[in-house]
């Protein structure tokens, strides 16, 4: 790098100086002139002699690699001198994607002196915006001579890291302050989700048809009624549920922070919190085209099984074109077992690719429950500067919308598929509101 | 105690500067040259040009216009267009009237000695002319001192904007200015040495009085009589000041921040704490408001409902933009209370699980001892003065030390009449020092570079031999594992595009 702005300045001063000194022919600015040129590089040759920047050890320290959107994250950098020499003036400024993340507290860079073998830390807080696979760093350190005339730049090999951030807690938490009210006995009765027939609980009884097996009979409540009255019990079961997210492009529309693709993350990892707490078995499925489906399979109900769909749904992010019936088919071919599934998809495809593709999972016994994040409702960007014209098109692109969503849900209905279109504020509650009444059902048992 | 160290500093680099500019002032400047009267007759000249200008102007142009029509009528009808009616116009309106609205005081005209060459007074339109040339050389005069006063107090708010926000960035536009001080007469001199050339002189530029002493203007004395001239001690004051200057900045640049942090961690904990009781509180209402909204509202389920059962009168747009509004109006309040409370909490807790927290986040290690700084600091001023004042010695007098050296230095005793570069007239010039500027200033950098060029040789062979030491020590490894494992380590496993996409349980 060599010379610094400061030491620049000096020889561009230097020389128009000089030039005054010798069109005037005056002595005082030809010696102020070398008195700023030799200010500039006399310590060129001492500062490279003296700069083992390999002696200059620095990291990052993370409090923790993965956490939920919002979380604060404590970042700490060392810096180590482990040479014999000083440093007179080190800058370090460690980097991060200001659209990423926040920075709450402290701050990201230090100007000091470090001393031979010795070490200075610094540190700060930071919290991401934006759920994914997020890149921290690199880290910069600036060299310079004391007077900060000479400089020279590098950048701390292998100082980028990776934090791997989960879709926000909050929703968790709200489910959590449910839970307990549930164990309070305040929502009583919501999930119930039994299978009648077998099990040991008695459901109830009813009068005796053709078929119905003889130890089922209630002796005594047939002698009382002089007909014959079976006793019906039932059970909990679980079943397996597979929440489908539509991680084409279309999904990552709007603000980056509000996307659908965001909220439909959001709310498969509420969806399988919840089904796990009442011991299903929960399944992830990622697509957008054939090549790019990502399948999570439901496995039993460990508490690891929670934190495998978070470290799942946090890496996902919206890629490829929306091909729903190669998707379906994919997940088909390597999952058969009957779910319970949810598709949440905006649909922004071909009607009769949306139908085919929901048809391929009926075609398996799926029970299916499709979500649809209602397209205009996220993308509001910019409304406040519309003019009269460009809300008349929105206004026209939201009926047309409406008459698509409209007509895949006239089909899905043909096949006993449920289709809800959603907005950003109500689609947490509808996907759990969907998942108990399916429950209540005995859907998929 | 560092931070004490560099307020010293900085005292110590407001005082040089007092001092530089002092002597600077007195020393290579005549003590008149900042006519501070100049700041109020500059308005004063100024209104009487002008004023002469217009008075000028009224009666050029009726004059003007008379000749224009007596061209063209003044054959048809020669009793109006005849010049006897427009003097009278300029005699009696001009003269008589319009001159009486006017004040034109007398106009003194100084030559460069400061003796009086002339009086000027405007009595009628006839004296317009000298009056308004004479209003000029004043007004120039005027000028001219105001630039100087400009300049010195560019130079002084300078020194005090880095007394005050300790940047060297400042010194040196005090110097700038300084160095435009000189470099100003010097400009005005050289043009009218220039008008001389041509053999002309223009009187308004020849009237300025010389503002700079012989001591800024002589050419250096050779030898070591150099270090004892007054040019030689402001420059050094100059440099002295510009030098403490940025070994103050850099005092300050490292030793501020832990401090600043510190108070600035302090501050933030102390409304994390205090805030964070208050949203508590404040948030709840603020949810209650949103749930009433909503209510009134309607939810937005039920909304999406009606917009899809094509009710009348629902309109998206406006639906967006008033869900716009409300979010903008709560939901950022909203959040940024919700981070107050959390991050009041987190940092409680952050600051009991790790100890050396609160010392990090405030970099409290990072801030240098005193002792330290103040040895480095004077060792450095030192040595870079030292090197400094000598390469400038040298550099400035190329005959001097041309004939040290082939004399070595006063122990040989060489013909010097035969070495014509000693007596040649371009070594009596300026540019002369180029001579010996050129190379020492190339050296440096040069020097730099043979120095970069040797550390990068010498890691590249600590790195290859690393990478020698390594490899011979995964050979032995390997040597001492079955054969087996060694090969299967080298091949990467075959991976079907559905085991990569399939996360396997």
């Amino acid at each position: 790098m060599g010379l610094a702005d400061k030491g620049k300045k000096f020889i561009i001063f230097g020389v128009f100086i000089i030039m005054a000194g010798f069109a005037f022919n005056n002595y005082f600015l030809l010696l102020l002139s070398l008195i700023l040129f030799f200010s500039a590089v006399v310590s060129l040759p001492t500062f490279d002699l003296s700069l083992n920047i390999e002696n200059l050890e620095v990291r990052r320290e993370l409090e923790k690699e993965k956490l939920f959107k919002d979380d604060f994250l404590h970042v700490k950098v060392v810096i180590k001198n482990n040479g014999n020499k000083k440093f007179d003036f080190l800058e370090i400024r460690d980097q991060y994607d200001e659209t990423i993340f926040r920075r709450v507290l402290g701050e990201q860079f230090i100007a000091t002196r470090i001393n031979a073998f010795s070490e200075v830390r610094f540190s700060y807080v930071l919290a991401p915006r934006v759920r994914g696979e997020q890149k921290l760093g690199p880290l910069k350190v600036i060299v310079k001579d004391r007077l900060g005339f000479n400089a020279e730049e590098r950048i701390v090999p292998n100082s980028i890291q990776d934090v791997l951030v989960y879709p926000p807690y909050e929703d968790i938490r709200k489910i959590e302050v449910m839970g307990s009210k549930r164990a309070a006995g305040i929502n009583f009765g919501v999930h119930r989700s039994k299978q009648k027939g077998i099990g040991s609980d008695f459901f109830g009884m009813r009068h005796y048809v053709v078929g119905d097996e003889f130890r089922k009979i209630d002796w005594k409540a047939s002698a009382r009624l002089q007909q014959l009255i079976v006793r019906e019990f039932e059970t909990e079961r679980t079943i397996s549920v597979v929440i489908l997210v539509d991680s084409s492009e279309s999904m990552a529309a709007g603000e980056v922070e509000n996307t659908k693709f965001e909220f439909a993350v959001r709310a498969a990892m509420l969806l399988a919190k919840i089904a796990l707490e009442r011991h299903d078995n929960v399944g992830v499925f990622v697509f957008s085209d054939e090549k790019n489906c990502e399948l999570l399979r439901p496995a039993s109900t460990s508490a690891g099984q929670f934190f495998l769909i978070l470290d799942f749904l946090a890496r996902v992010r919206p890629r490829g074109k929306k091909k729903i019936p190669e998707a379906m088919e994919f997940l088909n071919k390597r999952f058969s077992k009957r779910s319970l599934m949810f598709l949440i998809s905006d649909l922004d495809t071909r009607e009769t690719a949306a139908i085919e593709g929901i048809k391929k999972l009926r075609s398996r016994g799926h029970e299916v429950i499709v979500i649809s994040p209602f397209s205009p409702w996220f993308e509001i960007l910019g409304l406040e500067n519309m003019t009269v014209t460009d809300k008349a098109i929105a206004e026209a692109i939201a009926e047309r919308m409406m008459e698509h969503i409209m007509k895949i849900k006239s089909g899905a209905q043909r096949m006993n598929v449920p289709l809800i279109s959603v907005g950003p504020d109500e689609m947490l509650d509808t996907i759990l509101t969907e998942y108990l009444h399916a429950k209540k059902k005995g859907k998929a048992v | 105690m560092s931070r004490a160290f560099t307020h010293v500093l900085r005292i110590v680099a407001a005082g040089l500067f007092i001092w530089a500019f002092t002597f600077f002032l007195l020393g290579m400047f005549y003590e008149d040259v900042f006519t501070w009267g100049a700041m109020a007759t500059f308005f004063t000249n100024l209104k009487d040009l002008v004023s002469s200008g217009l008075y000028m102007f009224f009666y050029y142009a009726p004059q003007g216009t008379n000749v224009a029509l007596s061209g063209m009528f003044g054959s048809a009808a020669p009793s109006i267009f005849d010049t006897t009616m427009i003097r009278g116009i300029n005699n009696g309106l001009l003269n008589g009237y319009i001159l009486q609205l006017f004040s034109f005081p007398a106009k003194i005209v100084t030559d460069a000695g400061g003796n009086v060459t002339g009086t000027y007074y405007m009595t009628n339109i006839y004296d317009a002319n000298k009056y308004a040339m004479a209003s000029l050389n004043v007004l120039v005069k005027d000028v001219y001192s105001l630039v100087f006063i400009i300049l010195g107090i560019t130079a002084i708010v300078n020194a005090v904007l880095f007394v005050a926000r300790m940047r060297g960035k400042y010194s040196l536009n005090t110097v700038m200015s300084m160095a435009g001080m000189v470099i100003v007469p010097l400009t005005l001199m050289a043009f009218q040495n220039m008008l001389g050339v041509f053999e002309m002189s223009w009187d308004v530029v020849a009237n300025l009085r010389p503002v700079l002493r012989p001591e800024i203007t002589q050419p250096i004395t050779e030898g070591w009589e150099f270090f004892t001239r007054p040019m030689f001690l402001a420059i050094l004051l100059i440099y002295l000041f510009v030098e403490l200057s940025f070994q103050a900045e850099y005092s300050d640049l490292v030793t501020r921040p832990s401090e600043e942090r510190e108070e600035r961690l302090g501050y933030q904990l102390e409304s994390l704490q205090r805030e964070g009781m208050r949203v508590t509180t404040t948030i709840e209402k603020v949810k209650e408001k949103v749930k009433e909204q909503k209510k009134t509202g309607g939810t937005q389920q039920n909304r999406l409902k009606q917009f899809f059962s094509k009710a009348g009168g629902f309109s998206y747009v406006k639906e967006m933009v008033e869900k716009r509004k409300f979010e903008r109006a709560t939901q950022s309040w909203l959040e940024a209370a919700s981070d107050t409370r959390r991050l009041g909490s987190y940092v409680q807790r952050l600051t009991t699980e790790d100890p050396e927290a609160r010392r990090t986040l405030t970099a409290k290690s990072s801030a240098p001892s005193a002792g330290k700084m103040l040895t480095s600091t004077i060792l450095n001023i030192l040595v870079r003065a030292g090197a400094i004042i000598t390469l400038t010695f040298i550099v400035s007098q190329p005959r001097f030390i041309l004939t040290s050296l082939f004399t070595g230095f006063g122990t040989l005793n060489p013909p010097l009449e035969n070495w014509a570069i000693l007596h040649s007239a371009e070594l009596a010039t300026p540019e002369a020092i180029l001579v010996l500027l050129i190379p020492i200033m190339c050296t440096f950098p040069v020097i730099s570079l043979i120095i970069k060029k040797i550390k990068s040789q010498r890691l590249k062979e600590l790195l290859r031999q690393e990478d020698l030491r390594r490899k011979a020590v995964e050979e032995s490894i390997f040597a001492a594992r079955p054969a087996e494992s060694a090969s299967t380590a080298v091949i990467p496993p075959v991976e079907t595009e559905e085991n990569s996409k399939e996360v396997q349980l």
